[in-house]
């Protein structure tokens, strides 16, 4: 497979894979383009590897983890901290599904994640990977592996968005 | 499964096709190989010697371009084990060493340096941005604005919570030797194997260290 057929065939993916990772287009869009332009001039020592795909979505991972580290990182926050502002101007989306604003409300909460504890939640809930092989791609160990997510999830399950958002109260108000 | 696990499958399904247009990312993608490309031919016509003075030097003359006080500023906040001169050009390069210095980044790429590498950051970039009436949604034009006129020597105005910072300072000289290394053909393998060699804490650290040897003219144990 030449460069320009799997660039063609998996940049969506690709890109969907950073948006995830990043939980910011423009960041994810720099990302993946950074990632494709050295994997270009390597090529032949990427499409001998096993998988690809897997080396590219590897690369795609160490430079986000990676990216310009303190002001990127102040960056993607704001980006984050500014959507909560949206959402408490507006008192939360009232007129779409319930589900698809809770699914907001925790977008961005993960957007106050460290980036190695975002990183341990997409690749566990969004690429399905086995706590060692996250351990595999991060390297460390897997229990710091389960060390991250459970703190994330910590951080999360605090969030007060998730726990006492109005909408969350509703819920609880109409199946009681 | 679990009910968080299923909360964040639901919120990362609902968000991942937020992306760019694929083909203007393709677009970009040529571009930057085509950069990547003469950079590495120039670094290789040099014999792989000397990489600062020709490899990014929009970015790497901005501490010497800055007004003396954010030059200063910029200087005393890199790390003490990694001197100034690491992001600077040889004052003295070797004839045969030096390939003749040819930026590859437009104006407006040495306007965000002048920006980042002075220590401001995107929170001073909102704030300069509702002084000088720029849109929210174009806060990378107050960056721009601003690194104008840190290239031209003069201040930026005064404008409440507007401050350089010493890790933004950091960050941007890790970042520009991370890119050095990059640019040079190395790669996230190559940073495991060096990280190994140098015993780094990390591939990262591998790479920034990778890239301040050799923006200051030195080689790397490896070949890319």
């Amino acid at each position: 497979m030449t460069f320009e057929q799997f660039a063609t065939a998996r940049l969506p993916s690709l890109l969907r894979y950073a948006v995830v990772l990043t939980g910011d287009r423009d960041l994810a869009q720099d990302v993946v383009q950074e990632v494709l332009a050295r994997a270009q001039l390597r090529w032949t020592r990427i499409s001998d590897a096993d998988s690809p795909e897997a080396y590219v979505r590897r690369m795609v991972l160490n430079e986000y983890l990676s990216w310009r580290r303190s002001w990127a990182a102040r960056n993607v926050h704001a980006v984050g901290e500014r959507l909560h502002e949206l959402d408490d101007a507006h008192g939360g989306v009232r007129d779409h599904a319930d589900r698809v604003v809770e699914a907001d409300a925790l977008w961005n909460r993960l957007a106050t994640l460290g980036r190695k504890q975002r990183a341990v939640l997409v690749l566990r809930y969004y690429e399905q990977l086995e706590d060692t092989q996250i351990a595999d791609l991060l390297n460390c160990s897997p229990a710091t592996v389960r060390s991250h997510a459970s703190r994330a999830l910590k951080t999360l399950r605090l969030a007060p968005e998730l726990n006492t958002s109005p909408l969350t109260r509703k819920y609880a108000e109409e199946k009681s | 499964m679990t009910d968080h696990g299923d909360q964040l499958r639901e919120a990362f399904r609902t968000h991942e096709d937020q992306i760019p247009d694929a083909a203007a990312v393709y677009a970009r993608v040529k571009d930057l190989s085509r950069t990547y490309k003469r950079r590495r031919r120039g670094c290789q016509a040099a014999g792989g010697a000397v990489l600062g003075a020709g490899l990014i030097a929009g970015a790497f003359q901005l501490p010497s371009l800055l007004p003396a006080s954010q030059s200063s500023n910029a200087a005393a906040l890199a790390p003490a084990a990694a001197p100034p001169p690491a992001v600077l050009p040889s004052p003295t390069p070797s004839a045969t060493a030096s390939p003749a210095p040819v930026s590859t980044k437009t104006a407006l790429d040495r306007q965000y340096d002048a920006y980042f590498a002075a220590g401001y950051g995107y929170e001073d970039a909102r704030k300069l941005a509702k002084y000088w009436k720029i849109s929210n949604d174009r806060v990378g034009d107050a960056k721009a604005k601003a690194g104008k006129l840190l290239l031209q020597g003069k201040d930026l105005p005064d404008v409440s919570g507007v401050k350089p910072d010493p890790e933004s300072t950091q960050g941007f000289v890790e970042s520009q030797r991370v890119e050095a290394f990059f640019a040079a053909g190395y790669d996230y393998d190559d940073a495991v194997e060096l990280s190994k060699l140098w015993k780094t804490k990390s591939p990262y650290d591998a790479k920034i260290l990778g890239g301040k040897k050799l923006l200051a003219g030195g080689e790397l144990p490896i070949q890319p």
